[in-house]
């Protein structure tokens, strides 16, 4: 039995001899293992055998680093080198790759902002927001009861800690400092399952004070200054005084929750009037789940709680992870995600866009490099040296551009935050993370960049290349290489075509949002909310504005007509069947909401002060609730609604034409509007449209308004503002769409021009011969545009169906949407043909016009 | 001109006649030489006189103490022969007016 001669180190021999036959040499150090086995037994042979290996190594260690140094060194001259030899081709690839790199940059800086929500807090993979899902209505509630949180901690063993929250926005007085702060009354768990670190003050004993308050650091700076805060008095709404028992850091912007000030939840509950009710959804509950406790496990167990404690509702208790809220609502869906989505999209795009701008630019001048490659293979590179060089070349100008596509950030980020509503800082030097990514961007750039035009020169045979016959370029057709350069075009048009679709689609739907007829008329309407004394003497407050002659008409509401989203059942009417049950919105009001609105009645009439009876029993409804009701004729049919405090009986006295009282996602729905000003929050002031003196009334209004609430600072808002800001993420959507087309279009037209100019140039002889027999100048730019032209026509045909599919897609979010019509691709189409046959054409016109002599003269 | 070890390994390869191979060349370098030499320079060099075409190499049969493989002979080409006469007659040159070293005073 022969002994074995140890696998690893034979394989290591392999790996360190590359250039001799395997098969032999491994052969030989058997025979000799085995030989010095039987002489010197297992030790004698094994200590041979590893130093043979051992001494295999330096050299060819030396000599692997030695020439990798000294050959990188000449790539970097000879790069150096050809970036100064062709300055224009150099800079359209620099500043096309830094542009789309730092387009990239600033959308993944974005993405990488959307995805860290709520990330701050040291629990936040066991930290749930508890929500009720409404079977029978699909409705989701982020509200919850006062005493959910309590059972739940102490029926669930999984739930080891709870925090209610509820905001509130306050008034704020410190002597003459007097300001409206958002706030919240939190139970003191919260602020050890939280992390919003404290700056002064203990965390342990800071809502032992049922009248202490907590404040961020911004609100200490506001109200006091450089003094110490710690144990100083704010007065609350006029009401009473607390005491600062803490300072907190300025609460992250990325995180959902945000106050300014925190009261103790103690403080809330003794100011509610049936603490106890399970029914009252008014605040939010977060709890803290055991490590290693999933949200589904608990939830499963939560349904008893609910059915025990609410049995006549049909709904559920379940949890959100607080992680996944900003970024995918309560139910999984909506929420920002999507946004994600498509703007890394969007990043990727223009990152290759860029890329195969490098790509063909190389490729294409690769023709002047063949004898060098030619020269190098004949002098002893492999192919893998060429690539190799290549590959470096790449990665040296992507990463010239990475650091110029930082400037470049760097010079647009104030912008960019103020484009996406965002305070993203790059501190470039303590983020370590950053950094990695950065350098890993430009070395995944350089490689995908630089592949093909390495592996494409690293492919030829040296003799060819150095004879001459290597030609490249597209009159030859016995070796027509340009096919992949053609796919490379085309699909970088197919890109821009696509985003130049979407970014039409999207506008068009916006411009289709803003300017739908909406069933009122949301111009000219100022609105407050409804505060302090106002809510009592409101009657008189209406008839002292409407005194003014810029006032044509006042009401009140318990929400704002852009966004009605109040939605009950426990309607009856005339004609309803046992098992007929319908969800309703709902929305409350004074005499004159369908007037001040400009709304319209389909039928009746709008409720009127000389009918006492409307204010206690009559109904108004819209006509999508009157059709779902299968009403004949609905006025004057009896009607009820059963409230939470009690039944409303009554009847309808008139039906409103339909009104989207909802963004226009949502489709129509049945709406309810009654009186009840005692529970209306906002006051709707419809002001004169051709009103002289705008600043004016509103200066009226706000001495009126301090006639009655002295103490509260006068704040007024546009119907219409409030209406736009329901679309902010479309907006955002649109403008990031815009520019991201305008950039890659750019860099688009800057690798056409480049590539156009060096197509010239390859045949200027062409040309010049063509000239000489007669062609004109119009033959000639038709000859050199034909081609650009027709990859561009190509490009509209393969982006077009998925514009069209991905445009379909986004717009079915909508319930009320622009179909997207045969001239928005026209128009794309257009545009990119022009973008294409200017850039190409202006390279060809200038080689056309040339005189013949010049180029023929070497002849 | 051949390096010192080029002509030790030429002379070793030329002694065995045809049998000559990686292991007995190299056993004798060290045999003659009376030092350790690395096995891998005794195949470099003799892989680099194959490619000048000093020499000439074949294929044995694989045999069971090599794990199967096949040795690879060496012999030496005509060139070869001629280069090596070449070496004798420089080497002979050099030392000709030193028959005797003697001790050094």
């Amino acid at each position: 039995m022969n002994p074995q001669t140890p696998r690893i180190a034979i394989w290591l021999l392999k790996q360190l001899v590359v250039n001799i036959d395997h098969n032999s040499l491994v052969g030989d150090f058997e025979e000799i293992y085995q030989s010095r086995f039987q002489n010197h037994g297992h030790v004698g042979a094994n200590i041979w055998l590893w130093g043979q290996i051992l001494k295999l190594v330096p050299s060819l260690l030396r000599n692997s680093i030695y020439w990798s140094i000294f050959m990188f060194a000449n790539y970097l001259k000879i790069a150096l080198r050809n970036l100064n030899k062709s300055k224009g081709y150099s800079f359209i690839n620099i500043a096309g790759l830094a542009v789309g790199m730092s387009a990239c940059i600033l959308i993944l800086l974005w993405v990488h902002d959307e995805l860290g929500y709520d990330r701050f807090h040291k629990n936040a993979d066991n930290l749930s927001l508890v929500f009720i899902e409404d079977d029978q209505y699909d409705l989701l509630w982020d509200n919850t009861s006062i005493p959910v949180a309590p059972a739940l901690e102490q029926d669930f063993p999984e739930v080891i800690n709870s925090a209610r929250i509820s905001s509130v926005v306050s008034l704020i007085v410190r002597k003459d400092k007097r300001f409206r702060e958002r706030g919240a009354f939190v139970d003191p768990s919260f602020l050890s399952m939280f992390t919003f670190p404290f700056v002064k003050g203990e965390p342990e004993t800071a809502f032992d004070d049922p009248f202490s308050i907590v404040i961020t650091e911004e609100v200490s700076q506001k109200y006091f200054g450089h003094e110490n805060p710690l144990g100083k008095v704010l007065r609350i709404d006029n009401e009473d005084d607390y005491r600062v028992a803490g300072v907190l850091h300025n609460v992250p912007r990325n995180s959902t929750i945000q106050f300014d000030f925190l009261l103790p939840m103690q403080r809330f509950i003794q100011q509610d009037r049936d603490p106890g009710n399970w029914g009252r959804f008014q605040l939010n509950t977060y709890v803290q789940l055991l490590e290693n406790t999933t949200p589904a496990d608990v939830e499963q167990k939560l349904a008893s709680l609910a059915d025990q404690h609410l049995p006549q509702e049909n709904i559920a208790l379940r949890l959100q992870p607080l992680a996944r809220i900003h970024l995918f609502g309560l139910a999984g869906e909506g929420g920002r995600v999507k946004y994600i989505y498509i703007f890394s999209l969007v990043a990727i795009f223009i990152l290759v866009i860029a890329c195969i701008n490098f790509m063909n630019l190389t490729t294409a001048r690769s023709g002047n490099r063949v004898k060098e490659v030619g020269l190098r293979k004949v002098v002893g590179a492999n192919k893998s040296d060429i690539t190799r060089q290549f590959l470096c070349e790449s990665v040296l100008l992507s990463l010239l551009s990475c650091v110029l596509a930082i400037a470049l950030v760097f010079l647009l980020l104030p912008a960019f935050n103020s484009l996406s509503g965002k305070q993203i800082s790059v501190d470039l030097f303590t983020n370590g993370q950053l950094i990695l990514a950065l350098i890993g961007l430009s070395l995944l750039t350089g490689i995908l960049s630089g592949s093909y035009p390495a592996f494409f020169l690293a492919s030829f045979r040296p003799v060819k290349m150095l004879r001459g016959t290597f030609l490249f370029s597209p009159q030859n057709k016995g070796v027509d290489k340009t096919w992949f350069r053609k796919i490379l075009v085309v699909t970088q048009f197919s890109l821009s075509i696509l985003l130049i679709i979407c970014t039409a689609v999207v506008s068009s739907q916006l411009e289709f949002m803003r300017t739908k007829e909406l069933g009122y008329n949301k111009e000219e309407i100022l609105w407050l909310r409804m505060r302090g004394n106002l809510k009592q003497q409101y009657n008189s407050f209406k008839a002292e504005l409407l005194q003014n002659p810029n006032v044509l008409s006042v009401t009140a509401t318990s929400e704002l007509p852009t966004n009605i989203a109040k939605s009950n059942s426990g309607f009856d009417w005339e004609g309803r069947t046992a098992e007929e049950d319908l969800a309703m919105n709902r929305v409350l009001v004074d005499h004159d909401f369908v007037t001040t609105l400009n709304m319209e009645m389909v039928q009746g009439r709008s409720f009127s002060k000389k009918i006492t009876t409307d204010a206690s029993e009559g109904y108004i409804l819209n006509e999508t609730a009157i059709t779902a009701m299968a009403l004949e004729s609905p006025v004057g049919k009896r009607f009820s609604f059963n409230a939470r405090d009690g039944l409303r009986e009554g009847t309808i006295v008139g039906v409103v034409r339909d009104f989207h009282f909802q963004s226009l996602r949502n489709g129509m729905k049945p709406l309810t509007i009654y009186m009840a000003p005692d529970e209306c929050n906002y006051i709707c002031v419809r002001l004169r449209s051709d009103s002289p003196d705008l600043p004016g009334t509103i200066k009226f209004i706000e001495d009126k308004m301090h006639a009655v609430v002295p103490d509260l600072p006068f704040e007024y808002h546009f119907l219409d503002e409030a209406f736009d800001s329901m679309y902010r993420a479309e907006q955002q959507l649109g403008k990031i769409f815009s520019y991201a087309t305008f950039l890659a279009i750019l860099i688009v037209c800057l690798g056409l021009l480049g590539l156009s100019a060096f197509m010239a140039e390859q045949r200027t002889k062409e040309i010049g011969i063509r000239k000489v027999v007669g062609a004109s100048i119009l033959n000639i730019v038709r000859l050199l545009t034909k081609e650009f032209v027709i990859l561009v026509s190509l490009a509209n045909i393969i982006a077009w169906p998925i514009a069209y599919y991905a445009m379909t897609d986004w717009l079915s979010s909508f319930a009320y949407r622009q179909r997207i019509g045969i001239e928005t691709f026209v128009l794309a189409a257009t545009l990119a043909l022009v973008l294409a046959f200017v850039t190409v054409g202006f390279q060809a016109t200038r080689a056309a016009f040339a005189n013949p002599v010049d180029s023929l003269k070497y002849e | 001109m051949l390096t010192k070890l080029e002509d030790q390994i030429l002379l070793a390869v030329w002694k065995f006649r045809g049998k000559a191979y990686g292991v007995n060349v190299y056993e004798h370098l060290e045999n003659v030489t009376e030092s350790k030499v690395a096995v891998g320079v005794v195949y470099f060099t003799l892989d680099r006189l194959t490619k000048r075409g000093l020499l000439h190499s074949y294929k044995g049969e694989p045999t069971a103490v090599r794990g199967g493989m096949r040795k690879k002979y060496y012999e030496i080409t005509k060139d070869g022969m001629a280069t090596l006469e070449d070496s004798k007659k420089i080497h002979d040159r050099i030392w000709e007016d030193y028959p005797n070293l003697g001790t050094i005073r």
